[in-house]
């Protein structure tokens, strides 16, 4: 559209057409998300992939990118760990599992689980700023294992040790 | 300038089948990958950098290419993507390594049709304003596109089966058919019916490519990335459905820059899913037409062979389709040596088109 | 082997806004192209071949770059279709770079577009997540980042204040950019710090805002360049880099970006860059949030690691200091996400074309740009006005 075309456009005409498109998907978790997630929601064990050269990732994967060697040990970490970033969100956000905006706020951080090299993501239980931060110890709560489905949700959040 | 030729130097493919249900993405296109390095003989740690092509509408996933950028040797590398047909992700690979950036780098294609809702997912590719209330997806374009062909060319839907038939007798992946079985398929969007199009499938290939010198030290067979050409064709519905002119000028600059005439390929792969598609691609590129047109597609011998391995129709997925059939011509190119000329298309109907000249010692 | 000289020698961006009601996706993004032609009396007959750049996603168009294909003049050439996420617009720069280094095209047309308020982006974000992994604990754009934050502030010890500042530079800086988006002439610090806290301890003022908007570079070999332009910016680095797989793979993410090290080191390098502060005259850094930019300035070296809260109070990065970072107003200024890491690279050409207005930075010889997105994805370019020797 031409600039003197724009300047005289009127908004009040402009036409929107609404539309929507449901995508619908269905994920294979895989080799290593399967036996991940059926550790996880079978006895509440976090599993991670090992290298030789020793890099210990969560999520587990085939391949370490850093070393770019196969990870083929299976090993545990976790479930207590230490808190790499954290945060307590105040925007509420539509939660891709309910479709529903999850109520705030609620705390968010990076846990490195002991014994991994990465951090994941995941709630913290706890809204106080002034109570988290890098460093701090938590431990993964578990949903009861009637709750687990095999999921990064079936830990419920986590929570400050100290 | 000077320029370092490309070769290619490993090949592998995923298992493809229906629905691979025992991997995710990442595990499927490793399985590629490592194919292909234990092919070449190279450990990912060797390698530079990669080029990928993945739709993230199929794939559930906007940036679809984190799935497999570890996996692809893209951590702390130069990792690219292309959201088109995998003969796009090979020349972008190509420019990389003529131009001297990257040396070693692996071309990677992958897709779990199984994943989506195609008719939801072809639905978004078609224009918002103006088409998506009548709720087409690309069986009803290609439908519509399959009566103008016919109707134009004088083939029926009996030369489409016998297209499918040559392909599946081919193929490595999928049960032969015979015509018949085609044409007792249910109709889809008339006159195509369902085996007139390849089935979908979750599918992988990987490429290792390398520059000149890389070759030559490990002395490795090897195919040459002659050169290559693309064209985009108009929108669907603004076009002669029945003709692929693009396709031919994409061929006609590539066969010059590369100073080849036509009769010196003696392998041709043509990318698109429905039998009718390939033969009006084939028309476009003066294979022929008519009876005689569709016995080349049949013929086992004679140069160029036309999807000698069975193509699309012979089992893979949409954005590998044309990876693939590169795999599958620098598979031969390497034992027996020859030319080839390598297309995959994308958009609807086959509206934009991409090939790349292969050449074997 | 020599690559080709490559130069961008062209521009346009649209006015970036967050809703253009009078125009469709497909028309903004031809009216960069058009603006970016026309600075140079160009037409598509002049165009070899055509990059784009969008999150389809975002607005829900399959394959949109075959919809648009007459929008973007790409009728009867070949036409690369990105979609790198937030880097994006600078892998389109990196692909333009090498179908010219390669020998294979002469004159390239770059384009990165988003129309984010056709689409539902957040809906579009949870995709961003791994759907086996990661969308099942999702807080949105502003909780992941407000995490990766609260690690560069333990690293380094940056305070609220010092982000404040840096969200008062790129808005005052917006102000001299006739395209930015948010400009704020009379935005302070103690207002930036009144603003509400949309994740801990991130302000509203602080974000980036979600815009629609294109933006449009021609890129040249080289001895096209002089007759186009007076001083064409030479690419002299294109460098992409990645990272590992998943959100929290990278162990101190914002903090330590390596895939940004990992970029700067390989591209200072090629353009014989030894000191990026002393360098560089002016830098386009893709800085989602005002303390991303501190930590990128020091992952680029041009501060110490943990330096970046006395780079902001020293004023070395504004307008008037040795090294202007985002004299365009940044990503903290105008966000249409196809678009915008390429208006870094096409803002880093402009300052050394000489064509950057207001906001020009005296004297540029050398410029750099970033983008940054996906997991810390990182693509790096360096511009001069000097020629690359073979």
């Amino acid at each position: 559209m031409t600039a003197s075309a724009a300047a005289t456009f009127n908004k009040d005409q402009a036409i929107r057409i609404e539309q929507q498109i449901t995508l619908r998907y269905r994920f294979a978790a895989g080799r290593h998300a399967s036996r991940f997630f059926t550790a996880l929601r079978d006895e509440g064990r976090i599993l991670a992939t090992r290298d030789a050269a020793g890099n210990v990732m969560v999520p587990p994967r085939p391949v370490c990118g850093l070393s770019s060697l196969p990870m083929e040990e299976w090993v545990e970490v976790g479930p207590s760990g230490t808190l790499a970033g954290a945060t307590v969100v105040y925007v509420p956000f539509i939660d891709p599992m309910t479709g529903v905006k999850r109520p705030v706020p609620y705390g968010f951080g990076l846990i490195r689980f002991d014994g991994a090299d990465t951090n994941i993501y995941h709630l913290l239980d706890e809204t106080d700023p002034a109570r988290i931060g890098v460093g701090k110890r938590v431990e993964a709560v578990f949903k009861p294992r009637e709750e687990r489905v095999g999921s990064f949700a079936d830990i419920r959040h986590f929570r400050l040790l100290d | 300038m000077t320029s370092s030729p490309a070769w290619i130097v490993g090949i592998g493919h995923a298992a493809c089948a229906p629905a691979r249900d025992d991997v995710n993405t990442t595990e499927l296109a490793w399985e590629a990958i490592s194919a292909a390095l234990d092919d070449a003989g190279f450990q990912l740690g060797e390698i530079e950098g990669a080029v990928t092509a993945s739709q993230d509408f199929w794939e559930g996933r906007t940036i679809s290419s984190m799935s497999v950028n570890e996996v692809a040797g893209g951590t702390l590398r130069s990792e690219a993507k292309v959201a088109a047909d995998g003969v796009m992700a090979l020349l972008y690979a190509m420019a990389r390594i003529e131009d001297g950036d990257q040396h070693l780098n692996l071309v990677v294609a992958h897709a779990k049709e199984s994943q989506a809702d195609p008719h939801t997912v072809e639905l978004a590719a078609f224009d918002p304003y103006y088409e998506r209330a009548l709720n087409p997806d690309e069986t009803v374009a290609a439908g519509l596109q399959a009566d103008l062909y016919y109707r134009r060319s004088g083939l029926t839907p009996e030369h489409s089966a016998r297209v499918v038939a040559a392909a599946r007798r081919r193929s490595g992946v999928l049960d032969p058919l015979s015509p018949d079985e085609i044409l007792a398929s249910p109709i889809t969007a008339r006159p195509l019916r369902a085996l007139d199009r390849a089935p979908l499938m979750d599918a992988a290939t990987c490429l290792v490519v390398c520059d000149e010198q890389i070759a030559r030290e490990r002395d490795l067979p090897r195919v040459r990335l002659v050169t290559g050409a693309a064209r985009s064709g108009p929108w669907w519905t603004a076009r002669d459905l029945t003709v692929a002119p693009e396709l031919r000028a994409a061929a006609d600059e590539a066969l010059e820059r590369a100073g080849w005439t036509p009769d010196s390929l003696t392998r041709i792969e043509l990318g698109a899913p429905y039998a009718h598609q390939q033969l009006l691609l084939a028309e476009a590129l003066g294979l022929g037409e008519g009876e005689a047109l569709v016995e080349r597609f049949e013929a086992d011998a004679g140069d160029p062979r036309i999807n000698a391995d069975g193509g699309w129709l012979g089992g893979t997925a949409g954005t590998v389709a044309g990876l693939a059939s590169a795999a599958h011509a620098a598979h031969e190119l390497r034992e027996r040596g020859g030319r080839a000329l390598v297309h995959g298309a994308t958009g609807l109907c086959a509206q934009s088109h991409a090939v790349v000249l292969l050449e074997g010692r | 082997m020599t690559p080709v000289a490559a130069a961008i020698v062209a521009t346009g961006q649209t006015d970036h806004v967050s809703r253009r009601l009078d125009a469709s996706m497909a028309e903004i993004a031809r009216e960069a192209i058009d603006r970016c032609l026309a600075s140079r009396n160009l037409s598509f007959d002049d165009i070899d071949a055509i990059v784009a750049g969008n999150m389809e996603m975002f607005e829900g168009i399959y394959l949109v770059d075959q919809f648009f294909v007459d929008a973007l003049g790409a009728l009867g050439k070949p036409l690369f279709k990105l979609n790198t996420g937030g880097t994006v617009g600078a892998s389109v720069a990196v692909c333009c770079y090498h179908l010219i280094a390669s020998g294979r095209y002469q004159k390239v047309l770059g384009v990165g577009f988003e129309k984010q308020s056709d689409g539902s982006t957040q809906a579009a974000i949870t995709t961003v997540g791994d759907p086996i992994w990661e969308r099942a604990v999702m807080a949105g754009a502003i909780g992941n980042f407000a995490t990766m934050a609260s690690t560069y502030i333990h690293e380094s010890g940056v305070t609220e204040e010092q982000a404040a500042k840096v969200a008062v530079k790129a808005r005052h800086n917006a102000c001299r950019n006739p395209h930015a988006h948010l400009k704020l002439p009379n935005l302070t610090v103690e207002e930036v710090l009144a603003s509400e806290y949309l994740a801990f301890p991130i302000h509203r003022l602080d974000m980036c805002p979600s815009s629609d908007g294109a933006c449009a570079i021609v890129m040249v070999a080289g001895d096209s360049a002089d007759g186009l332009a007076e001083h064409p910016a030479w690419v002299h680095a294109a460098v992409t880099a990645h990272d590992q797989q998943y959100m929290g793979d990278s162990p101190k993410r914002l903090a330590v970006m390596r895939s940004l090290r990992a970029a700067a080191e390989k591209g200072y390098r090629q353009a014989g860059i030894a000191d990026p502060l002393r360098d560089f005259d002016v830098a386009e850094i893709y800085e989602p949030a005002s303390y991303a930019e501190l930590a990128m300035c020091e992952n680029l070296g041009i501060c110490e690691m943990g330096a970046g809260g006395r780079l902001i109070d020293e004023g070395l990065t504004q307008m008037d200091g040795p090294l202007p970072v985002n004299p365009s107003g940044g990503v903290q200024s105008t966000n249409p996400v196809g678009a915008t890491a390429l208006i870094r690279v096409a803002e880093a050409a402009l300052q050394v074309m000489g064509e950057a207005g207001e906001h020009q930075v005296p004297e540029v010889r050398r410029a750099l740009a970033t983008g940054y997105g996906g997991n810390a994805w990182t693509d790096l370019m360096i511009l001069s006005r000097e020629r690359p020797t073979p």
